[in-house]
């Protein structure tokens, strides 16, 4: 038996648990593929949510890529997502929860001399029941916001 | 079993959990202790997971969480992205020497609701199975202090 969920956690209780699932990849400067992915959001009693996210190629599940942060409900709906990418870039993102639906949009990002360039990234996540579905669009590496991601994910039954 | 891809051969010291405690202080708060764990993870990718949680001595209530990548940048250069939930992100980097490396802040991120935090400096040293750090930030209002130092013994590799 865990903390009890934090009061504060209540408009984002609907993520909690582990999402897995595919979703398809497009993006002008690459080739389109596929991926696998799971994702889970988890509470340690404070008012976040832990966040993680990996995803795999479907033909060889080589690692693809990887995101760990957390997500910070605001008041009036507000949501604030704070996380790490592993490509050198770490990236607040701020919206709007409405429901069981989540906007969110780029409000700082931050790179290592190393990092891929990526000016803003958008986020539209809906769930229906255990069904996770999200797009994701991306402006980086000079192209303006452009699709990225789209994926379906179901949420797994309890352990 | 994932292989460790050839890049992180040079981090590969730094993989398993980390238990141990620490002291924090800073010029605007009252010194304390905390208790620590730290793991540091591969997905057979070209980065490290890493993720740290803190939690008080007397009570077991959470202090902290962190959690990031870390991986090679340029040759003997760190960099680690990191997600605080006090609503910052941190971009760091620095040298690495060894089984000691050093991560200056080169961004810090804030939410409009996060906290003030303008530049961290982090320093690691590991000898064997033990690892020593020692942490300084900056805030809007205090300039570079102290305010972390702890040893940890690695538990599970």
């Amino acid at each position: 038996m865990g903390p009890a969920l934090h009061d504060d956690l209540r408009t984002l209780a609907f993520l909690l648990g582990t999402w897995r699932g595919e979703g398809k990849g497009e993006y002008p400067t690459i080739a389109p593929f596929a991926y696998g992915e799971e994702v889970r959001f988890w509470h340690v009693g404070k008012p976040f949510l832990a966040y993680s996210q990996r995803t795999w190629a479907l033909d060889d599940e080589r690692p693809l890529h990887a995101e760990m942060g957390y997500w910070r409900p605001q008041p009036n709906g507000g949501v604030e997502v704070i996380m790490a990418h592993p490509f050198g870039i770490a990236e607040i993102e701020i919206g709007a929860v409405t429901g069981q639906r989540v906007e969110l949009m780029t409000h700082v990002v931050e790179g290592a001399p190393t990092a891929k360039e990526v000016t803003r990234v958008e986020r539209s996540l809906h769930v229906t029941g255990d069904v996770l579905t999200y797009d994701l669009r991306m402006a980086a590496v000079g192209q303006p916001i452009t699709h990225h991601l789209q994926a379906e994910l179901l949420r797994k039954a309890d352990p | 079993m994932l292989a460790l891809d050839e890049s992180l051969r040079t981090l590969a010291f730094l993989l398993g959990t980390w238990r141990g405690e620490g002291r924090g202080e800073y010029p605007t708060i009252e010194p304390f202790l905390y208790e620590e764990e730290m793991w540091f993870e591969h997905v057979g990718d070209t980065f490290l997971l890493y993720e740290q949680a803190s939690w008080s001595p007397a009570d077991g209530g959470p202090i902290h969480f962190e959690r990031g990548f870390l991986r090679p940048g340029e040759p003997g250069r760190l960099e680690l992205t990191l997600a605080h939930p006090i609503g910052l992100t941190e971009i760091a980097e620095g040298t690495l020497d060894g089984t000691e490396f050093e991560l200056t802040s080169t961004g810090v991120g804030r939410t409009t609701t996060g906290l003030s935090t303008t530049a961290v400096i982090r320093r690691y040293r590991i000898d064997g199975d033990v690892m020593r750090y020692r942490t300084e930030m900056a805030t809007d209002e205090t300039p570079m202090a102290l305010h972390l130092e702890a040893e940890l013994h690695r538990v599970e590799r």
